[in-house]
């Protein structure tokens, strides 16, 4: 096999007509996943960006609003996406050792961890949903009399309900925009996952796994940003009770 | 099936040894838990410089070594941190606006 992919024109080839080496036709196919995730970046950069501004007009509606996220999920939530990362790793490697079975189980790992973010994720925004917390959802965690020592600590700051709503908007848009991407990410490791099983990766053609890899990565780098810039504003009180 | 021994090995198939994974992943651990001690503790605007300094570590290591830059071409290299001067245009060229009309102040 590995012989066969330098000869050039043999029926089964891994080189495609349009490269010289199999070195060549990876560097290519590494540089163009790469090159989306420039554009990837810039996208999530727009969004820091506006992030950056908010933050800087209103730090007080920032530090107010971060206070309901519970940080024991966001936690929970980056230790699983970090270990994704190393699970994925391990899939990248186990196929270029081809080993099927190795391969597969560490596919399996990603995705399962993957699908727990996410259902984390899910827990937290219902749980934001409930308390009123959900721009144009439902908004109404300041209307609740209850809630009106929040309302008090916001006018001594010169906020009104209207700053807070702000960050939950960017909030949503951040986190919502990095959950879409890790739906994406488990159905492209899903579907490599399928495919893997026939062998198609495990037979020295082992770069789409490593490809697919970039993107689950650079989702996590991601969410990295993410986890401080969006829970741990307002300070992390270990033996606080509870949030807010 | 041939063994893969091929001459381009070294930079088209680099098969990283997994004890480097697992100590990435062990210093990946090790910058959360200096992040949620960070924060614990109040210094006003220095939480977010240092939280901020520990996502670019984070991100730098994640890069490095499960994405393979430690091992890739001086292209992939630079279309990876390319993205970083994208950005620090968007940001600088933005913020420079909103500081100088007097809308956010420094």
């Amino acid at each position: 096999m590995a012989t066969d992919a330098h000869a050039g024109g043999h029926g089964h080839s891994l080189v495609q007509h349009q490269f010289n080496t199999l070195e060549q036709q990876r560097e290519s196919n590494s540089l163009g996943m790469w090159a989306f995730l420039i554009t990837e970046g810039m996208m999530f950069g727009g969004l820091f960006l506006c992030y950056t501004l908010f933050r800087w007009w209103h730090p007080g509606a920032f530090e107010e609003g971060s206070k309901h996220l519970d940080i024991r999920m966001g936690t929970v939530n980056t230790f699983v996406l970090l270990f994704s990362s190393l699970s994925m790793a391990m899939a990248v490697h186990a196929a270029g050792e081809r080993n099927k079975g190795k391969m597969l189980a560490m596919l399996a790992l990603t995705w399962v961890l993957g699908l727990t973010f996410l259902v984390v994720k899910g827990f937290e925004w219902n749980k934001d949903f409930v308390e009123g917390l959900v721009p144009a959802l439902n908004w109404s965690f300041y209307l609740e009399p209850k809630n009106a020592e929040h309302l008090m600590r916001l006018a001594q700051h010169g906020l009104t309900p209207d700053h807070v709503q702000m960050y939950y908007v960017i909030y949503f848009c951040m986190a919502g925009l990095h959950a879409v991407h890790m739906i994406v990410g488990l159905i492209l490791v899903g579907a490599i996952f399928l495919m893997g099983r026939k062998g198609v990766f495990t037979n020295g053609n082992d770069q789409p796994v490593e490809i697919i890899g970039l993107y689950w990565h650079f989702i996590d780098i991601v969410w990295v940003f993410l986890f401080p810039l969006l829970y741990l504003i307002a300070g992390f009180h270990p033996f606080a009770h509870g949030a807010g | 099936m041939a063994s893969h021994t091929d001459t381009h090995e070294e930079h088209a198939h680099h098969v990283v040894p997994l004890k480097i994974y697992f100590a990435n992943f062990a210093a990946l651990m090790v910058l959360l838990v200096i992040t949620l001690g960070a924060a614990a503790v109040d210094l006003g605007q220095w939480n977010l410089l240092i939280a901020m300094a520990i996502a670019i570590a984070k991100a730098g290591l994640i890069m490095t070594f499960f994405m393979h830059l430690k091992w890739s071409s001086p292209l992939i290299r630079l279309f990876a941190l390319i993205t970083l001067l994208f950005l620090g245009i968007m940001f600088l060229f933005t913020l420079t606006d909103y500081v100088a009309r007097g809308w956010i102040k420094l």
